[in-house]
């Protein structure tokens, strides 16, 4: 399972990251990189059944706290 | 349209068409048994919901004229096409997934037609019957709601005359009922609001197998709340039908005014208005039942060009009506059921009263005054003027 | 005005992508259950709730046409203070991308394909809806275009279909409701879905003519609310009291179609509506997200922001609720409160700090 995700991700980079290195856009690839890792460490929570806050949820706690 | 835009569609349609393809629920016509019609009983010992089931076999129900199937066991009547199974369960779901212990396919509800409910099981409560109907997104809410004053099962496992889906045929009849209206239909869907509203009582038709095995419409039962108190019977029916104006035709019999036979007048159109008076605490219903008739047939001699002769008539039908009606108010009073939904009326003209009312409604409805007013017209004479007679 | 995006739509195409946008997921997520009988009444004052907030915004918008709201937002409060609410938007435009996602997937694994899971959805729909976005703005709106006249055909025509079987009575008595409860559930409309077309404060300076994204809001809104309205009337006419108790009432109410010889099942009328108005909604959220956080890093292309947005967007929709009845409270109780923050808000401080600070400098008059 584990493996199916990394190679997903790594087709997904063979996408955009080439183009983003041929036109010299270090930034943005920076920026890209921190995104796709961030997504592929929820992945991978996922996968090896992490638990997760609930977030619409909690927000929506958060909210009752406050005004009921 | 611009290249990339021509595949911007493309894609898109491709897309759609892979979602609406079925994806992991996907299966083969063969792999379905598609359900005609339902029966919930009681299971005799235990007490748990008795499932039956008819399942169509879609290759038989094609084949053309009943030749070379099976031997002829059943004398007269076609080789049925349709399977009947039966599974219990705690809940309806619960013995409609059990039915696959005995049956090969999964089932597939939504070109079901037909409810049939047990009188036990009616008695015991039919909510949850209902519940399976509309919270699973297959069953469709215009099936036909029916209870028989025996076992549902065995109204299944009836075969049929004309058509080769007894259940099927059982619907058909149910939409011809409309000729005479004396049995009312009433949807999944009807049932289920009357179950909702705090006063209406549900109803629902009246089906049954007479002594010689074939299936027979007649009559409506009575519901509480979810629960069975009894059946009306033909008249009473349709005296219902008429203050709810679901009277699409009929025949209104009545004597004719020289006392020598009989003259039939075939309703062409009814409509009913209920209005209602709320004083205080006591509560009237106006209810105006206006129907149109031509003459459809007599046994006597009269002539009916003669305008006097005609509207005389109109009375008559006009009382009979009248008394169709009365005598499914005094039954309603007797059951102790708003099967007209008077109280919904008062509580849409009258929600301020209503809120008062609402609690002493089974009282209220029982010491109800209605005043009944039926207009019958007589149009057409059908195409001879004068008797037969010299 | 930014070389992100080069595209440039007409008013009109706004006007079809923000019917869409509004209708998208109300055809099946109907908020107007509160008020029973009186949710068409409900929806109209709902949307007149929602013209305030949309002057607010669109007043802020004209103020500064060539800018989107989150270039508006760090002309206002700064570099710093303007990144970080700037930030806050484009939460909000992502987070409701999840939640659009995530009513989609719900929608479709309960009543077409129960034992497909979810995640199979919502990555088909980001993927073209991400091949969407790449193409740019213009062709979102060129699908709009294409798409909207379809759906309002179909919804035209189903109630055609069932007028027969409309019945006056469900709609009295009229103003049953008590009229704490009637004003709530319009104010729950007035956030979802009319509110939402804050989020085309990013798309306004693409418009032809930058200074008409009033007027094309308030008319796209008008006309979604009578659309929702007709449909409200329909689903009260023909449902009645059932209404209160299903889950998603455009279907119950397209089941009871009687056309007699037809046998077809007319559920899969809603179903084409709410894939192809979902849709466009989901790709305007991705779109917003997707523009919103390049211009807050100063990005030189959208390229490379499309396909993480995307991934993180369907994450986001698996961890939201632990089940439907979730979504179903966060939607009555916390959702009003909370896109509240983001609808009315934030644009309205951002407007009083531009005026008080005598933003932009070189007024040209407005």
């Amino acid at each position: 399972m584990l493996i199916l995700l990394f190679m997903i991700f790594i087709f997904l980079a063979l996408i955009d990251v080439p183009w983003l290195v041929r036109k010299e856009y270090w930034w943005e690839l920076a920026v890209y990189s921190g995104l796709m890792l961030t997504a592929l460490i929820i992945c991978v929570m996922m996968v090896i059944d992490a638990p997760f806050p609930a977030v619409s949820t909690e927000i929506g706690n958060f909210i009752k706290s406050i005004f009921y | 349209m611009k290249p990339w835009n021509k595949k911007v569609l493309a894609v898109l349609l491709l897309s759609f068409m892979s979602c609406a393809g079925g994806c992991w629920n996907y299966r083969e016509l063969d792999q379905l048994g598609i359900v005609s019609g339902v029966g919930f009983d009681l299971a005799p010992e235990t007490g748990k919901i008795l499932l039956t089931i008819q399942v169509i076999k879609p290759g038989e129900a094609k084949a053309g004229g009943g030749g070379g199937s099976s031997g002829g066991e059943e004398s007269g009547s076609q080789t049925r096409s349709v399977v009947v199974v039966e599974s219990t369960g705690a809940t309806v779901f619960d013995a409609v997934r059990e039915a696959v212990t005995k049956f090969s396919r999964k089932l597939f509800w939504p070109h079901n037609q037909v409810l049939i409910i047990g009188k036990e099981a009616a008695e015991q409560g039919v909510r949850r019957f209902m519940d399976f109907e509309i919270r699973d997104a297959e069953p469709r809410p215009t099936a036909w709601v029916m209870v028989t004053p025996g076992k549902a099962g065995d109204l299944l496992k009836a075969p049929g005359k004309m058509e080769k889906i007894p259940a099927m045929e059982i619907a058909e009849m149910l939409r011809a009922q409309s000729v005479t209206s004396k049995a009312g239909s009433f949807m999944v869907h009807d049932f289920v609001l009357r179950l909702l509203s705090k006063t209406a009582a549900p109803v629902a038709t009246q089906i049954r197998l007479n002594e010689k095995n074939e299936v027979q419409l007649g009559g409506t039962a009575v519901f509480i709340g979810e629960k069975l108190t009894g059946f009306i019977g033909k008249r009473e029916t349709r005296g219902l039908l008429w203050v709810l104006g679901k009277v699409k035709s009929g025949i209104v019999t009545v004597k004719d005014p020289d006392n020598k036979g009989k003259v039939s007048l075939e309703v062409i159109r009814s409509s009913s208005k209920i209005k209602t008076e709320v004083k205080g605490d006591s509560v009237r219903i106006k209810v105006t039942v206006s129907v149109r008739s031509n003459v459809g047939n007599q046994n006597g001699e009269l002539d009916l060009s003669k305008l006097e002769t005609l509207k005389s008539l109109a009375r008559r039908e006009e009382t009979a009506i009248r008394n169709e009606i009365k005598a499914a108010l005094d039954k309603a009073r007797e059951l102790k059921a708003d099967i007209f939904g008077f109280g919904e009326a008062v509580r849409r003209d009258h929600p301020k009263a209503w809120k008062r009312l609402e609690p002493r409604w089974d009282e209220i409805f029982t010491e109800l005054q209605v005043d009944l007013t039926v207009k019958a017209n007589i149009n057409q004479v059908g195409l001879i003027i004068k008797p037969i007679k010299p | 005005m930014s070389q992100l995006e080069r595209g440039k739509i007409s008013g009109t195409q706004m006007v079809y992508l923000l019917v869409s946008f509004a209708i998208g997921s109300s055809i099946i997520i109907a908020p107007g259950r509160g008020a029973g009988h009186d949710a068409w009444f409900a929806t109209i004052i709902g949307a007149l709730e929602s013209m305030v907030w949309v002057l607010i915004f669109t007043t802020l918008a004209r103020r500064f046409p060539d800018q989107t709201i989150v270039e508006i937002m760090e002309v206002v409060f700064g570099p710093f203070l303007g990144k970080a609410l700037a930030v806050c938007f484009v939460w909000y435009s992502f987070h409701l991308c999840s939640l659009v996602i995530g009513n989609f997937t719900d929608f479709f694994t309960t009543v077409v394909m129960p034992e497909t899971p979810c995640i199979v959805f919502a990555v088909s729909l980001v993927l073209v809806s991400a091949f969407a976005v790449h193409n740019g703005l213009e062709v979102i709106a060129r699908c709009g275009l294409v798409l909207l006249p379809i759906a309002v055909f179909l919804i035209i025509s189903t109630i055609f279909l069932e007028l027969n079987q409309l019945d006056l009575k469900n709609f009295l008595p009229f103003l049953e409701t008590p009229w704490p409860r009637l004003l709530k559930t319009a104010h729950n409309i007035a956030v979802f879905p009319f509110g939402e077309t804050v989020i085309f404060g990013m798309i306004f300076p693409y418009l032809n003519q930058p200074r008409d994204g009033r007027s094309r809001t308030v008319l796209g809104i008008l006309l979604a609310a009578f659309i929702l309205t007709l449909l409200y009337l329909r689903s009260i006419g023909v449902l009645g009291a059932t209404r209160s108790i299903a889950t998603y009432p455009a279907l119950e109410a397209v089941k009871l179609i009687k056309v007699p010889f037809l046998n077809i099942r007319f559920e899969i009328i809603v179903i084409i509506n709410f894939l192809t108005l979902g849709f466009l909604k989901i790709t305007t959220l991705h779109y917003s997200t997707v523009l919103g956080l390049a211009q807050i890093f100063k990005f030189r292309a959208l390229r490379p922001l499309i396909i993480p947005v995307g991934i993180l967007t369907v994450l986001l929709s698996l961890i939201n609720f632990q089940g439907f009845v979730e979504n179903l409270e966060f939607s009555e109780v916390g959702y009003p409160v909370y896109a509240l923050f983001f609808q009315l808000v934030i644009p309205l401080l951002t407007l009083i700090v531009a005026v008080i600070r005598k933003l932009p400098s070189r007024r040209t008059g407005c």
